[in-house]
């Protein structure tokens, strides 16, 4: 009778320190396996440099035109491992007021990431995923559920070129918060 | 609180019943250390199989990308080199641990009758585990898994008969690139896993039919009387055993900060290459054999070897388990261990004690680090990891430089046949050397234009004159006051007589000074070093024009120039 009492006592000992041993093997992978599947959250994996990027001869944007969408060609694209040059990361639609000021809005529907067109029945732009509008300055029109207006992009004319600085920015929300 | 919603479960899946058909299992003769082996290998396979789908998540099969990728995942990403460590490490880990289950399976002796079956699932389980290891050795598309695994496909393509065929079905083609890559990973992740997972349910369900072979010293009735259930008893013996292989393992991977990365494959270099360490036997018994002998031994080792393993329950048939009575079988089991085991130690002395090895190994790490701190910094250019040496600052330069101006203006006396351009080319202490000694063989001596009479001078004139040529490179450092006075000694002294130094002047005796070594200067002399400002009919050096893009002719420029300032 006390030999089986030992014996459980024994027993009793092993399972729970077969749980607990375990348990701090399991732990002990676990961990750095979370950090390292958590790695891309909050981190930069795909950047486009913030330098001003070539699209256009200034002279091929005809003032008072429709717009027109012109592809935003990078040198030094980083997406995780890869370094690659003449990367086209996005398109952006371009045009020239009367008075020669030349505006750039990135195609990125500020809804949900679509690509968005320009209409040549309507004059404007619209997003042909769920309907978004927004006039030629930009400003969103009524209906539609984009909670913005399209995003600018910077421009800047040197030596006859039209250069942008291409950004992304987070979808779906009012204000304009770059990426 | 939980026995509601255990229970819950029991009602609807009878978790309990299988748990307990899984785990009530008598040990006859009590639990044992030396039946720790096989968990100890299941908790590795798990491991292997955990981390391999977590390198799964970064990894890229691709020629072009499959380095890059790792060296990522391994620098960059959180706990990426902990998480490889363990997968590489681990491997060797299963290697080491199946060797000790055999040993104790070999000597328990059961493999015998009714188990002869379990030994041949675990002999071929054995073949798998050097197949994923083969495999796996690849993927990093590194310099060592690039040349190891071309002498492995190699040796298949010596095979008699179909072995060119052989070769190109495991490469995947004439030679290696992408689809080797995605053979070798389809293989690793896919094929073998599925492989190895049927096997070992299959090991797992023969064992528990068959248990274990107990102690051979002890006899029916005191095994009956130690017999003690697996659960809790064996089970506790085996999680200990798991605890202490995988403490060392993480010893092992914080000690060596996980498993090597070498630099990207390059067809291009030449790379004394080694395999991992439980294939050094064959690589070093390879070495003793050449010819026909060299295919035979490659093909016929591993053949005779499995072959022995898989014949040993047929072979020993007696009924006895006891060691003493076996002892010619288990004395040709030793035998091979230890000439697989003198093999390896010969291989690893011999690579310790090779002067030319050790300096390759020292130039592959060097190589290894500039390429993965280029990685980190740069990212990788998508032509392949080992364009990644491209983007180290200045490289193009000094490539062109080094395929195109070195023969003549680097290197041995003799093989040079202009003035040498090193580091420290147009430095202050360049010019004063070339001032004291123009005929000098570092200097014009291999030219025609060895004729100039050294300048003599001391003192503050000289250290004016040096200053004057100097000034001319459009260095940033350069002493204003000290050049104006270089102006009047050059244009009072001799200098004068035959030199002029305002770019401007052509056909004098010697080349005009203006400008010398400047990057507009060093453009026009590479295309035109004939030109009368310089050495007009003396020049020796062929023109460049139509050679070089601008932006290669910049890059070269960019080298020339910055050499002034750089090391030796």
């Amino acid at each position: 009778m006390a030999e089986k009492n030992t014996d459980e006592t024994r027993r009793r000992f092993m399972k729970l320190a077969t749980f607990g041993i375990g348990g701090i093997m399991g732990a002990v992978t676990a961990i750095p396996l979370v950090r390292y599947f958590l790695h891309p959250v909050g981190s930069p994996v795909v950047t486009t440099p913030n330098t001003p990027i070539d699209i256009a001869a200034a002279s091929d944007i005809v003032a008072g035109a429709a717009p027109v969408r012109l592809p935003i060609v990078a040198n030094g694209v980083r997406d995780a491992w890869n370094r690659a040059d003449n990367v086209a990361v996005g398109s952006c639609w371009v045009s020239k007021s009367a008075a020669g000021e030349i505006t750039a809005f990135t195609s990125v529907c500020p809804h949900l990431g679509c690509s968005v067109a320009y209409s040549d029945k309507s004059e404007d732009f619209r997003c042909p995923c769920h309907n978004s509008a927004f006039a030629l300055d930009g400003e969103k029109k009524d209906g539609g559920p984009a909670k913005r207006g399209l995003d600018p992009l910077k421009v800047t004319v040197e030596d006859g070129r039209v250069k942008v600085v291409y950004q992304r920015f987070r979808n779906d929300i009012s204000e304009r918060e770059p990426v | 609180m939980l026995k509601p919603i255990a229970d819950w479960f029991d009602a609807r899946t009878g978790y309990r019943a299988s748990l307990a058909a899984a785990l009530d299992e008598d040990v006859l003769g009590g639990a044992r250390f030396a039946y720790v082996f096989g968990s100890v290998l299941t908790f590795l396979l798990v491991l292997q199989m955990t981390t391999g789908v977590f390198l799964a998540m970064y990894y890229s099969p691709s020629a072009t990308d499959a380095w890059a990728s790792v060296a990522f995942l391994n620098d960059q990403v959180s706990a990426g080199w902990f998480i490889r460590g363990l997968h590489s490490h681990g491997a060797s880990a299963m290697v080491i641990v199946s060797g000790l289950h055999l040993f104790q399976v070999a000597l328990f002796g059961a493999y015998k009758k009714p188990r002869e079956l379990n030994w041949i699932v675990g002999v071929l389980m054995l073949g798998l585990l050097l197949a994923f290891a083969l495999t796996g050795y690849l993927l990093p598309w590194d310099q060592t898994g690039y040349w190891a695994t071309q002498v492995a496909t190699g040796i298949a393509g010596t095979a008699p008969l179909a072995g060119q065929q052989v070769q190109e079905a495991m490469q995947a083609g004439n030679g290696y690139g992408n689809l080797t890559i995605t053979r070798f990973f389809a293989l690793h992740v896919f094929v073998l896993p599925a492989l190895m997972i049927g096997l070992t349910a299959l090991h797992i369900a023969l064992f528990r039919k068959h248990h274990q072979t107990p102690p051979w010293w002890l006899d029916e009735k005191e095994l009956r009387r130690r017999t003690q259930p697996f659960w809790p008893d064996q089970m506790f013996k085996d999680i200990l055993a798991m605890a202490f292989v995988f403490a060392a393992l993480i010893i092992v991977n914080f000690q060596t900060h996980g498993a090597s990365l070498d630099a990207p494959a390059d067809p291009s270099t030449a790379f004394d290459a080694r395999p991992e360490w439980y294939f050094r036997p064959l690589f070093q018994g390879l070495k003793y054999f050449q010819g026909i002998l060299e295919v035979i031994v490659a093909l016929g080792a591993p053949v005779v070897v499995g072959g022995a393993l898989l014949a040993l329950p047929f072979v020993d048939r007696g009924p006895s388990n006891n060691p003493k009575k076996r002892l010619p079988y288990l004395a040709v089991l030793a035998l091979g261990f230890a000439v697989a085991a003198g093999l390896t130690m010969v291989s690893y002395l011999e690579d310790r004690s090779s002067e030319e090895f050790q300096e390759a190994h020292a130039v592959a790490e060097a190589s290894s680090e500039k390429a993965r701190a280029l990685a980190k910094k740069y990212g990788v250019p998508p032509q392949g990891g080992a364009a990644v040496f491209t983007l180290e600052p200045g490289y193009l330069g000094k490539n062109l430089f080094e395929r195109d101006c070195a023969g003549c203006h680097a290197g041995k006396v003799g093989d040079r046949k202009g003035p040498e351009i090193i580091a420290g080319f147009n430095s202050r202490l360049y010019i004063s050397a070339l001032l004291r000694n123009p005929s000098a063989n570092r200097f014009f001596g291999p030219t025609k234009m060895d004729v100039m009479k050294p300048v003599t001078v001391q003192g503050e004139e000289f250290e004016a004159l040096v200053e004057l040529v100097y000034a001319q490179t459009g260095a940033d450092d350069v002493d204003t006051s000290l050049v104006a006075k270089g102006q009047e000694f050059f244009d009072e002294g001799s200098c004068s007589d035959c030199h002029s130094i305002d770019w401007e002047t052509e056909e004098d005796v010697g080349p005009n000074l203006g400008r010398r070594g400047d990057p507009g200067m060093l453009r026009e002399f590479i295309l035109n070093p004939g030109h009368l400002r310089w050495y007009g009919e003396k020049n020796e050096m062929p023109s460049s024009r139509g050679k070089y893009s601008d932006a290669e002719l910049d890059e070269l420029i960019g080298y020339l120039v910055g050499l002034r300032t750089a090391q030796k």
